[in-house]
């Protein structure tokens, strides 16, 4: 079967829905209100992101894995991932600033080689060496549309005076003004395209027509030149839509929905959160996107959780240096999705432990600008950390969806049913468990629920 | 290949877009209006049928129902094999059930939902999807009931609103579980109920002839043995006057006084008296030829009202029209 035959059927069967109140789409799902041409280049874009490369496709020479989704892979494509990749450089000292080590391969080291002559290893000179897990891309058209006036304002005027974030403008690889960055751990990025364009070069070494270059293995260019057979730019226009392997990566990114929050608002613990300052950075604000080449991006009331500001996070800082970011300086990560992770903190170090745990430990790392924060959440009663520990859960959370796999199925049947109150029963508050089956939110768990949850059901 | 088809089908979960819509009509006896006394118990069957075809059929339905002067019971626990798939234990509903939560006079949310997603671990749903229910061509029985009519004559609607319905998707054969898609609100037609205490067996008297004019008193069953009052105006229904704070639908004037005062008096008769055990009662206005040739013309309104033991007007009738012809 070719492609655009699997793109039509799945179009057929996927087209958005239209009536009546709505289900927040699952993680992985377009937005809704896709007109049909931007929902097949999601589709379209779904495929690219799943297709493994192969060396000629331009694959390597030296590479961190073959596909998106090997890496972006969890509830599902597009999603975040326990996969890190390792950066490393030499740290500042009293006369010199800190060394990315461009020259030896750095900062970034590609984990693989298309043959064990290019592996790349971290320098014997490296006295930095950290990881980064894989970010969810889930959304970030969205945030792209973000107009860059509401990131100034937040740095103009800190939500509390503890905080002080940093805009970190730069330029997309498609041109045009600068841009506030709203993607990568260091906010280096300010697109989507920008986004692909880079991954493509650095995580799988796809030149295109924005990154030219191969990364030469550890800095060798002599070894570069032995074993890059392909031409550059490997990536090239498909010859009936005229997009390349970056474009329909992006469209994938650009169209995806932001990850659903269930319940959407009213929750005890998001009020704690607010309250000890975590709100401070993670802005629990929405915003409405601004204007984008694709308009159904634009007028969109989004809660990502994060003011896409530069803070200095003190001993939770990577030790890169990343342009104007430095090592103490990190991007505040969004929240929305986290529910449904495993692995936190830039380098994934807290995982392994129950999802309150987890939340417990990625706070007690914040440090810096954040060590307000932690000293507030380390000051609350059981009962309201266990409450600020349920509102992060709903992050990601899909309508329906009990035991949070990004699934409606039997299982969470089978703890919802007994909740079933009938109308106007007033007793389903956000907090409640049948908070996860008021769809509505009107306060009762009633056949009006179930008509959405009944469709919220999948294959 | 089969990854990516794989990875397709599992991120298939938004709603195909349907044009479907569920059309939502009540009867009675296959009527859609009727006259009825006060008080009569009435049946009601609410009828459902999708507008096209690109569907599996009825998945789920839900609508509130309203019939103002009246208090509505539960609808009946489905008997039919098909709508009992919506009921519990085969189907799910609220934990009122299938025949709706009582909201003071009304009725909220009667139905319920197929077992689509093959619940096989919680108590209930537990039937088998029965696919093929009210699709066009095919409309299907939801609902029956009944319910006593208003005890004021008048002019009354069993409505349906807040119409929720959904519809198994077009394709689905069950495996896993049955895909179901939102189906809009179609049309709604509710079941006219006029009440109506008072009738006659003619609309006008011609004077030169003569005649006999026969009235039907209908109190209902809770007039039963009361006192009634059968009174007229020569001026007209509106505004009416106010008795016991209840309207009567005639302007008082002279000829009414009259009546009041006058009761059973030619040439009327049977203006007063006691209903009977079923809550009727009969009276009539009789004129030798001749009669009475300068009222000719002019229009005469009756109207009764019954009194209980205590004295207190318990019931207003509607008012009727009498033409007197030349």
């Amino acid at each position: 079967m070719k492609k655009s035959t699997i793109s039509f059927f799945a179009a057929l069967i996927m087209a958005p829905a239209a009536m009546g109140q709505d289900l927040q789409p699952r993680m992985g799902e377009p937005l809704d209100g896709l007109s049909a041409a931007q929902y097949q280049r999601f589709q379209d874009g779904l495929i690219e992101f799943n297709t493994i490369l192969n060396i000629q496709d331009g694959l390597g020479p030296i590479f961190n894995d073959n596909s998106c989704a090997t890496c972006h892979a969890n509830p599902t494509t597009g999603g975040a991932g326990a996969k890190v990749v390792t950066r490393f450089g030499v740290a500042a000292t009293a006369t010199t600033p800190f060394d990315d080590l461009a020259s030896l391969g750095g900062s970034l080291k590609q984990e693989q080689g298309i043959d064990p002559a290019v592996e790349e290893h971290v320098p014997a000179i490296a006295n930095v060496v950290i990881n980064r897990i894989t970010p969810s891309t889930f959304g970030i058209g969205l945030l792209e549309s973000i107009d860059d006036a509401d990131i100034l304002a937040l740095a103009a005027a800190p939500l509390d005076p503890n905080v002080s974030g940093m805009v970190r403008m730069t330029q997309p690889f498609e041109g045009g003004p600068m841009r506030a960055s709203k993607m990568g751990w260091k906010g280096g990025v300010s697109s989507v395209l920008t986004f692909s364009a880079d991954a493509s070069l650095n995580e799988m070494g796809l030149t295109n027509r924005f990154v030219g270059s191969e990364n030469a293995p550890n800095g060798d260019l002599a070894l570069l030149a032995a074993w890059d057979t392909i031409a550059d730019p490997e990536d090239f226009p498909d010859p009936v839509t005229g997009l390349e392997r970056i474009d329909r990566q992006a469209d994938f990114q650009k169209f995806t929905a932001a990850p659903p929050q269930t319940p959407k608002f009213g929750m005890a613990g998001e009020s704690v959160f607010s309250a000890i300052g975590c709100a401070a950075c993670h802005v629990s604000t929405d915003y409405v996107t601004g204007p984008n080449a694709e308009p159904n991006l634009s007028g969109r009331s989004i809660k990502p959780y994060s003011d896409f500001l530069l803070h200095d996070m003190g001993t939770l800082g990577d030790g890169i240096s990343d342009g104007l970011a430095t090592e103490q300086e990190m991007m505040t990560r969004t929240l929305w999705g986290m529910g449904q992770r495993e692995n936190f903190l830039h380098d994934g170090r807290v995982t392994g432990v129950s999802f309150d745990q987890l939340v417990d430990w990625s706070i007690q790392e914040h440090d810096g600008e954040a060590a307000f924060s932690r000293t507030n959440y380390n000051a609350l009663s059981i009962g309201d950390q266990a409450a600020l520990v349920n509102f992060l859960l709903s992050l990601g959370r899909a309508e329906g969806d009990w035991d949070n796999n990004n699934r409606v199925d039997e299982f969470d049947w089978f703890f919802l049913e007994p909740l079933m109150t009938g109308p106007d029963a007033g007793t389903v508050t956000p907090d409640h468990s049948g908070a996860v089956v008021d769809i509505d939110q009107d306060g009762d768990v009633d056949m009006a629920d179930m008509a959405l949850f009944q469709r919220a059901f999948t294959h | 290949m089969q990854r990516l088809l794989c990875l397709l089908a599992a991120s298939a979960a938004p709603a195909l877009a349907t044009a479907s819509d569920l059309d939502i009509r009540i009867e009675s006896s296959g009527q859609t209006s009727i006259t009825v006394s006060p008080g009569q118990s009435i049946s009601f069957d609410v009828i459902g049928e999708l507008t096209d075809a690109t569907n599996e059929g009825l998945a789920l339905f839900s609508i509130d129902l309203t019939l103002p002067g009246a208090t509505l019971t539960p609808v009946s626990t489905p008997a039919t094999a098909a709508m009992m798939n919506f009921a519990s234990p085969l189907g799910m509903t609220n934990p009122a059930g299938f025949g709706g939560t009582q909201n003071g006079a009304s009725l909220k949310q009667v139905g319920g939902m197929q077992n689509t997603f093959k619940n096989s671990f919680a108590p209930q749903p537990s039937g088998t999807v029965i696919p093929g229910i009210a699709q066009l061509g095919s409309p299907e029985v939801l609902a029956q009931g009944s319910f006593n009519a208003p005890t004021v004559s008048g002019s009354y609607s069993l409505s349906a609103s807040n119409v929720l319905a959904n519809v198994i998707r077009a394709g689905e054969s069950g495996a896993p579980t049955w895909l179901c898609d939102a189906a809009g609100t179609g049309s709604i037609a509710g079941l006219d109920v006029n009440v109506e205490s008072l009738s006659q067996d003619v609309s006008s008297l011609a004077l030169g002839a003569g005649g006999t004019i026969n009235f039907s008193l209908d109190g209902g069953l809770m007039s039963a043995g009361d006192i009634y009052f059968l009174v007229g105006s020569a001026s007209g229904t509106t505004p009416g006057f106010v008795i016991d704070g209840l309207l009567i639908d005639l302007n008082y004037d002279s000829f009414t006084s009259y009546m009041i005062t006058h009761p059973n008096a030619a040439p009327y008769a049977g203006t007063m008296g006691v209903l009977d055990g079923f809550g009727l009662g009969a009276a009539s206005v009789s004129t030798p030829p001749g009669a009475a040739p300068s009222l000719a013309g002019s229009t005469l309104h009756h109207a009764f009202v019954v009194i209980e033991p205590s004295g207190v007007v318990s019931l207003t009738s509607n008012a009727t029209s009498l033409d007197l012809l030349p």
